[in-house]
């Protein structure tokens, strides 16, 4: 029993590794390549944890060696347009000029039913709304609606911009200074403290000090704090 | 970049650890079928003293590395080889010639499939 411990909380460690070696597109929406790495891991981590009489190795290798592969190939896809055509495939144009491309359904398999599950998904429920909609290497739709349909921006509406061009960002997070973003908008410690003391809270009772680059703050307090 | 250069070390890493366990699986079981054999020669000989030694250290050889193998191969596999080879080494008498024979040639078969499953690709 100490070592099936043992041995899952090596196989867990070495997974999480893996998965930061792997980077965060892994993380995100899987491309084809992407889910067969995912999956098979996935399976090869949990031989090793069910089954003690099969040495440790058995797994590990080929999960490293599922992780190399998958490194070198996603660069070898940037490197070549061709590489990752073969690998991922290539977007797919499915509505046209607000016309079903029918032909390109029935080749992607795609029902009707997916195609409206889909918009919908996007907050499309009136086909008529949409000019374009392109289905994604990595199975997901991606809409253009028509100019009619579209959201009003602020821009179309001449609303003055706001001070701040950039969002906001934790200057200080549960009590610890949040160095890189405090540099980012040219600030320090010195300045995090005072804004701090400003607001009657010291840096240790602070949960949450945002700040833009316009430097207009907002601070929450951690609960249970006088 | 540093990706890349992570992969293909892992991949070297994983290459060189592959080439290294192949290398000692063979070191180590070609070593214990060594002496097997002469244990062999020994009890075709008569020599039922050297035969008992060579099959106890056959036995030994093995075993210590046993722990090794246990990364590589089926903790199974290992486990009854190294049983099998224990009691080897109480065969070696005249009036049990036909059994120690008859276990040794167990034991070489066991200890090549053991070589085969390990190293071959088919």
């Amino acid at each position: 029993m100490f070592l099936l411990l043992l041995r899952t909380f090596v196989i867990y460690l070495l997974i999480i590794l893996a998965m930061r070696l792997m980077g965060k597109k892994q993380l995100g929406e899987l491309q084809p390549s992407e889910l067969v790495s995912t999956i098979l891991i996935s399976n090869l981590a949990s031989i090793s944890i069910e089954s003690p009489e099969l040495p440790v190795m058995g797994s590990i290798v080929p999960v490293f060696a599922i992780v190399a592969m998958e490194i070198l190939l996603s660069a070898l896809c940037v490197k070549s347009p061709r590489a990752a055509k073969l690998v991922s495939g290539s977007p797919r144009v499915i509505i046209r000029n607000g016309r079903i491309e029918q032909a390109t359904l029935r080749e992607l398999r795609f029902t009707v039913d997916d195609l409206m599950e889909a918009l919908r998904a996007k907050d499309v429920f009136e086909l008529d709304e949409v000019a374009f909609a392109v289905v994604e290497t990595n199975g997901t739709v991606s809409v253009q609606k028509k100019f009619a349909g579209s959201p009003v921006t602020n821009g179309a509406l001449n609303v003055p911009a706001p001070a701040a061009r950039q969002p906001s960002l934790p200057m200080v997070c549960d009590g610890a200074f949040e160095d890189e973003n405090l540099r980012a908008y040219g600030l320090d410690r010195a300045w995090a403290e005072k804004e701090c003391e400003r607001r009657g809270c010291p840096v240790q009772d602070v949960l949450l000090l945002l700040c833009n680059d316009a430097h207009e703050t907002l601070l929450v307090r951690r609960e249970g704090v006088r | 970049m540093n990706r890349v250069r992570i992969a293909l070390a892992l991949l070297a890493g994983l290459l060189a650890l592959s080439f290294f366990s192949h290398r000692q699986v063979l070191r180590i079981t070609d070593g214990t079928l060594e002496t097997l054999y002469e244990a062999r020669e020994a009890m075709r000989s008569a020599d039922y003293e050297r035969a008992a030694k060579r099959a106890g250290d056959a036995a030994q050889q093995f075993s210590h590395s046993a722990h090794f193998l246990e990364f590589f191969i089926r903790r199974e596999s290992v486990a009854s080889a190294s049983v099998n080879l224990r009691g080897i080494a109480a065969y070696a008498t005249s009036e049990n010639a036909p059994d120690f024979f008859n276990e040794t040639d167990k034991l070489i078969e066991q200890l090549a499939m053991m070589q085969h499953l390990y190293i071959s690709v088919f």
